[in-house]
């Protein structure tokens, strides 16, 4: 079971809300420097899961390894400190800080640098994702703006691997691609990256392998191509255009 | 710009240092209050900085007080260093109460810091033997022998001590942590931040202002009981002084303090019957007109001016 490559292992997870189980006995493990998609339904548990492995949510039963540690019973902020982070499928700025304050927040304790160093290093960051305007507040923040700032954020604590919940919804065609290209610029710069996305087409350019969940549980797993093309996962696809 | 503020920082720190050569007792004892409350209200928001509501404030007063007065009395321990020994006393009751309490939020957290409160003076109404029960304790005299200058000059320090505290919380790496939490504390844990440490540290530091703020008070009168000690006046004028002034910063609480510690004598003097009833009424009124506190109300003006014709 124990791989030497894996970052993360998720075994037999199950996360249920009362009667609901919204993940359901879920196993698999992302492999160092991947990038993973997870895709899925509307309602699959994408973002459950993502809750769970950052750390938000207790898991019912199963565990969380990462680099071979249980990190099942860890608090959100140890996750984030171990390396750990993610972005927040609806955007989840401080309302009261600026762009770079935003970023500073993660830099100062997600990697414990004095303020000085964080400022320096959240305005690194920033200009990695591509933002401009970072002394803006948030109110005046365009979409695009606020999700890069969910993904500055995530980087600025050094994390070895980054969860992105569905960054790319709400963008424009331009704006997709360019957040494409700063994902694979991360991955290329050694981040292990799970994106968890809707568009197909998005997934078919960023991924190198793609599990399939639905009503949480893992349907299909491999390629972009082999996975498109199996009938489970096209029917929980149609399904759910109906 | 910056130059300049420190001058006036530099002559606000002269005026309050010299003013016991200036002033007779009496405006000095109002200042001493003012300082007082200052203080207080100051612990109080640096509690709401980090996004928990605490009635608590006259609670642990109320137990530095009593430590500071019973430590003089039965150990014989010096009056100043009594003070400091009811700050450390309420600070280590905040950390054990803290660490069950501090899991709650929101209303929860307020009415269970106003219910401790009310727990503490109870026990010292019914501990007869040791806090002399409802009458309470008396000292033989009183810090600096009641001298109103010196008396001036430790609450005078006590609030420059907190204001320092407060400074640091607006200046260091707290800042972040606490701003953050009050914002949105799953952000807030994504991002690093130990939400219960810093709620914990800011209850003990707030706490311990508290009590050590008590403890000079039982000093200055020589005297505890549980309704004069706990009086709920720690709590509400504090609170009615950080909202008039503005909460969230160091600058709003001083200014509440400051303006409402002074016109609360001035109706007093004016008005002997009703003050209290103008001085509620003034309270509602500027919460009313000014939701953000003076202070707020002067940022949006200066912020409309200096905008000039684009907001009209
Ligand atoms: N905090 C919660 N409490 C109750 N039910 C929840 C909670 N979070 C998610 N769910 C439910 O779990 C299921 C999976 O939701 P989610 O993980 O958001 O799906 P996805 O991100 O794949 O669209 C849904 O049925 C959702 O209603
Ligand atoms: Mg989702």
């Amino acid at each position: 079971m124990r791989n030497e490559n894996s970052i993360l292992e998720v075994e037999n997870l199950t996360k249920k809300f009362g009667g609901l189980v919204a993940i359901d006995n879920l196993s698999f493990s992302v492999q160092r420097g991947e990038i993973l998609g997870i895709i899925g339904p509307n309602g699959a548990g994408k973002t459950t899961l993502i809750n769970v492995i950052s750390g938000l949510y207790f898991p019912t039963t199963g565990r969380i390894l990462f680099e071979g540690k249980d990190i099942t019973n860890l608090k959100s902020h140890q996750r984030c400190r171990l390396g750990i982070s993610r972005t927040f499928q609806l955007v989840r700025p401080i309302k009261e800080f600026t762009i770079l304050e935003n970023v500073m927040v993660s830099a100062i304790f997600g990697k414990n640098l004095k303020l000085t160093k964080a400022e320096e290093r959240a305005i690194e960051i920033c200009e990695f994702v591509g933002l401009k305007r970072l002394k803006i507040p948030i109110d005046s923040a365009t979409v695009l703006e606020l999700k890069k700032m969910e993904m500055a954020r995530a980087l600025a604590s050094d994390p070895k691997i980054v969860f992105l919940d569905e960054i790319m919804a709400g963008l424009s065609v331009d704006e997709t691609n360019e957040m494409i290209d700063v994902v694979l610029k991360m991955n290329e710069h050694g981040k292990t990256i799970v994106v968890v996305e809707h568009v197909m087409s998005v997934i078919r350019r960023l991924t190198h392998r793609v599990i399939v969940l639905d009503r949480g549980k893992m349907i299909a797993e491999g390629s972009y191509e082999d996975v498109s093309h199996q009938p489970a996962v096209i029917s929980a696809y149609l399904g759910e255009e109906e | 710009m910056k130059g300049r503020k420190w001058i006036y920082i530099l002559i606000a720190l002269m005026a309050g240092f010299l003013l016991p050569f200036y002033v007779g007792p009496y405006p000095l004892g109002i200042m001493t209050n003012v300082f007082t409350y200052m203080a207080l209200g100051l612990s109080w928001d640096m509690m709401l900085r980090a996004g928990q509501l605490s009635f608590g404030t006259s609670g642990f007063f109320g137990l530095g007080g009593y430590t500071a007065l019973l430590t003089t009395l039965y150990l014989g321990l010096d009056p100043l260093l009594s003070i400091f020994v009811g700050g450390i006393f309420s600070a280590l009751v905040a950390f054990v109460l803290g660490y069950i309490i501090l899991r709650l939020r929101g209303i929860y957290f307020a009415i269970t810091t106003l219910a401790l409160a009310g727990v503490f003076t109870v026990i010292a109404r019914n501990l007869h033997d040791f806090t002399g029960g409802p009458e309470g304790k008396i000292l033989p005299t009183t810090i600096f022998d009641g001298n109103p200058t010196y008396i001036y000059w430790l609450t005078f320090s006590i609030a420059l001590g907190t204001i320092l505290v407060s400074e640091l919380f607006q200046r260091t790496k707290i800042r972040f942590a606490i701003t953050a939490m009050r914002n949105d504390e799953i952000t807030a844990q994504s991002s690093g931040i130990d939400i219960f440490k810093y709620l914990l540290f800011v209850f003990v530091i707030t706490s311990a202002i508290q009590g050590i703020v008590g403890g000079a008070y039982a000093q200055q009168y020589g005297f505890v009981s549980p309704e004069s000690t706990f009086s709920s006046n720690f709590l509400l004028l504090p609170i009615a002084m950080c909202l008039t002034g503005g909460i969230y910063s160091t600058l709003g609480p001083i200014i509440g303090s400051i303006i409402l510690g002074i016109l609360s004598e001035y109706l007093k003097l004016r008005f002997p019957y009703g003050h209290l009833l103008i001085y509620g009424i003034i309270i509602v009124v500027i919460v009313l007109l000014m939701p953000r506190g003076i202070l707020g109300f002067l940022k949006s003006f200066r912020y409309r001016f200096s905008k000039g014709g684009e907001t009209g």
